[in-house]
């Protein structure tokens, strides 16, 4: 059942992503209306995914930490460095992700 | 000891922010690029550093609290998630984090909206914490080993 809905989900990513590439291609009149909305696309879902991800990372890095820190507070401070790294790390890449997908917007 | 290491990528920071923009000047010669990656190595400076206070001032008291009761098993962990709740500065986790973050994005924001910025010396400039993390990280290998080891409190 789980694989058949990963299929299925990679089939509708394909054909969203084809669709787009063949009437794109279509006509000269047609191709500005479906590009726009290709890059509408490609801008929300690549902030989402950006946003979830990053989001989830962040939530696991913080969790982990409190863990340690909570079952042994002597080591915070050994604890809360690499924790602050991985989070600015986390942050880069959805700031990133940020600027890629204003810029694909302005395109509109 | 651990603390050096923040120092010294906020430090790595500045310089490769100082150094980035004046190569910037000397390839491209022109005030926009400069501008690009000049913002965007600034933004993630200030980003890196007020997360690094922010967080500092989150765990402030439970670095201060000390070693946890000897107890084992489920009453110990839910001992210590009770002792660490209460250590937690709520203010600025509830508060100052995401307000720092919210602050981070409208910057992004007004300088690609409004900002006339070369897009992909932005994104370089946005890099800046990762090279100052590797930078920092080879010249921590690059040390010798009870310098090392010393750094990193063993």
């Amino acid at each position: 059942m789980k694989k058949l809905f990963s299929i299925l989900m990679l089939l509708g990513v394909f054909t969203v992503l084809f669709c787009g590439v063949a009437m794109a291609a279509e006509e000269a009149k047609g191709l500005d209306s479906q590009v726009k909305a290709m890059i509408a696309l490609a801008s929300g879902i690549g902030i989402g995914i950006a946003a979830f991800g990053g989001a989830l990372g962040q939530g696991k890095a913080v969790a982990a930490a409190l863990e340690g820190i909570g079952r042994n507070p002597g080591a915070s401070g050994k604890i809360l460095t690499p924790m602050i790294i991985g989070l600015a790390m986390i942050e880069s890449l959805v700031i990133y992700s940020l600027v890629v997908s204003l810029m694909l917007f302005l395109k509109l | 000891m651990q603390e050096e290491m923040l120092t010294e990528i906020e430090r790595i920071n500045v310089i490769v922010l100082a150094i980035g923009c004046l190569a910037a000047t000397v390839i491209m010669r022109e005030f926009r690029y400069v501008f690009s990656f000049g913002v965007g190595s600034a933004i993630m400076t200030l980003n890196f550093r007020f997360l690094r206070k922010g967080m500092e001032k989150v765990f402030q008291k439970v670095q201060q609290g000390g070693e946890p009761p000897a107890l084992d098993g489920n009453e110990a962990q839910a001992l210590d998630r009770n002792q660490l709740a209460k250590r937690l500065n709520k203010k600025a986790l509830m508060i100052k984090l995401p307000l720092k973050f919210l602050a981070l994005v409208t910057a992004v924001i007004l300088v690609v909206l409004y900002g006339d910025i070369n897009v992909i010396f932005f994104l370089i400039g946005l890099s800046t914490v990762f090279i100052s993390i590797l930078l920092s990280q080879i010249s921590f290998a690059l040390k010798p080993a009870d310098e090392r080891s010393k750094q990193h409190g063993a």
